[in-house]
Parts: C-alpha cells; structure tokens; sequence
C-alpha cells in the first residue's frame, strides 16, 4: 500500500467521526433522561434509541443500504426469525 | 470522491473479484444472522423474566455499576468508528492512517475488556453474583437480572476477545505487506467487530440504566 495520503482523506476519516459523534449524542440523551427522577417511558425510549443507534452503525459503517439484495434479506432473516420467537412466544404468555 | 480499492487477492474457487466479495460479504453475515439469533434468544429470556418481576429486576440492576458500563460504551462506539476508519483506509491504500487505526481498536478493544475486569472485580467484591454467600437480593427478579448479567457479559467478552484476534490478524497481514490486496479481509472483520458493538449498544440501556 502506498504511504501518501489519497484525494478522499477527509471522507474517509471524516464520515466515521460524524457518525460516531451521533451515536455519542444519542447515548448522551439515553443516559440524561434515565436519570430524570420519575420521567415516563424510561424503557421504551432507551430501547428507540438504540434502534436508532443500530440503523446508524447498520447503515453507515455496515452499508447494509448499498449491499446488494442477498446481503440484505440475509441480515433481515434472522431478525425475521427471531421476531417469530418473540411473537409466538408472548402470545403464548399474554393467552395463559 | 472514492477511490477504487486494490486489486484483490483471489483465493480458490473465485475467478472473479466481485463474485469473491459477495461470496464473502454474503457469507459473514449468514454467520451474523446466526448470532442474532443467538443473542436474540438471551435477550428474549431477559424480556419474560423482566415482565414477571419488574420491580425486583429495577433493584437488581440499580447496582449495576454505571459509570464503567457507560465509560465500556463510549469505548465501543469508538472503537466502531476506529474500525471504520481502518478498513476505508486499506481500500484507499492509505497505509499509515490504517495502522493507526487498526492499533487505535485494539487499545479501545482491550481497554473495554480491562474495564470490564475491574467491573467484575467491584461486583463479586458486593457479592453480587446470585450463588454467592453475602447475595443481597431476595427477590426473584433481581436474582434472574444478576444471573442475566454473568451470562450475558461473558458471553459479549468472549465475542470480543475473538474480534481482537481478528483485528490483531490485520496488523499481522500489514507487516506481511498484504493488507492493501486482501481488504476484503478486512471488510468482514470489520462486520463482525460492528455486530458485537450492536449487541452492546442494546445492553447498556437493559443491564445499567434499568432502576435509574
């Protein structure tokens, strides 16, 4: 490999340091509002958080949105199937 | 602006670079989606026994220790983006800033698992581990929440440590001077080392900031 810097030095640091500054953010605003005493729906917006967390990190340093077709639907079957377990199952327990 | 990557080593049976890179991405993340569903089943077991107990489950994990949980997590963003760099580096050929960041990750990497040690080595100090004499909690919830932790953050270190090999590996392939024609290498590591990140972004909030 050579030793000098490419045309696209600045993509390539520059792209992963934005994404990395919002997923910082993110987890910033997660932690600020769990310890607001008393604050409604702790658990459900720490876990859309993450959601969006894991969007960047699957998106942005993954490229799963330029991957092709069979990447894609690979990475989406096993959330598929285990989306299967949590539904079964729950159903299971909330029918009881 | 991009700049096409190195011309890549071929390894038998591909004949063609394209084909080898799907063959590649394709198979790593057949290998991901059998770690979801591994992770998947931990966490479903993390959801029925908190439904059954919230209430000794917030006990239980208002000892967690949240500084070291959040300081592990800023080192694992981190090193993603370390990561990140490292592999687009390789592609551009641009050796320097790769070496920088492929060593950068292995710090944040070992740093997480240093941390980690200490944090366990505070809890067992509290006795917080459910079989041992001194266990504070009573309640069924907080039991399960410390068993769930045990297991879960082995089972994520475990994870990690072999990313460090891998990681490591591109260092080693860098002294080879093989890095820059086997980037492809360093595309999946990379996959592997996100995906074990992902799993820890879900963790924080369920093990240190449930009972805040």
């Amino acid at each position: 490999m050579a030793e000098d810097r490419p045309p696209d030095a600045r993509t390539i640091v520059l792209k992963p340091l934005l994404v990395w500054a919002a997923l910082f953010g993110l987890g910033a605003i997660s932690l600020g509002y769990a310890l607001v005493p008393g604050a409604p729906l702790k658990p459900l917006l720490s876990l859309a958080i993450v959601l969006v967390q894991a969007s960047l990190v699957l998106g942005a340093f993954m490229k799963l949105g330029k991957a092709s077709a069979l990447v894609r639907m690979t990475a989406l079957i096993g959330v598929v199937w285990l989306s299967f377990l949590f539904l079964m199952a729950f159903a299971d327990l909330a029918t009881r | 602006m991009s700049v096409a990557p190195p011309t890549p080593m071929l390894v038998e049976p591909f004949e063609q670079a394209d084909r080898q890179h799907e063959a590649m991405v394709f198979g790593l993340w057949l290998f991901l989606a059998t770690e979801i569903l591994f992770f998947g089943g931990f966490f479903f077991l993390y959801a029925v026994a908190r439904l059954q107990d919230p209430g000794g489950f917030a006990v239980g994990g208002h000892k967690a220790n949240l500084l070291l949980g959040t300081i592990n997590t800023v080192l694992l963003m981190s090193s993603s983006a370390t990561l990140t760099v490292a592999e687009r580096a390789i592609k551009a050929e641009w050796r320097r800033a790769a070496r920088v960041a492929i060593v950068a990750t292995l710090i944040l990497g070992t740093a997480f698992l240093a941390v980690k040690g200490f944090e366990y080595h505070e809890d067992l100090s509290e006795h917080l581990f459910p079989t041992v004499p001194g266990f504070p909690f009573t309640a069924v919830g907080a039991i399960r929440f410390w068993s769930f932790y045990w297991l879960i953050t082995l089972i994520h270190a475990v994870h990690l440590t072999i990313g460090l090999a891998f990681v490591a590996r591109l260092l080693w392939l860098d002294r080879l001077g093989t890095l820059g024609p086997r980037w492809m290498v360093a595309e999946v590591t990379t996959l592997y080392w996100h995906l074990v990140d992902i799993v820890w972004l879900l963790l924080w909030p369920l093990l240190y900031l449930i009972g805040r």
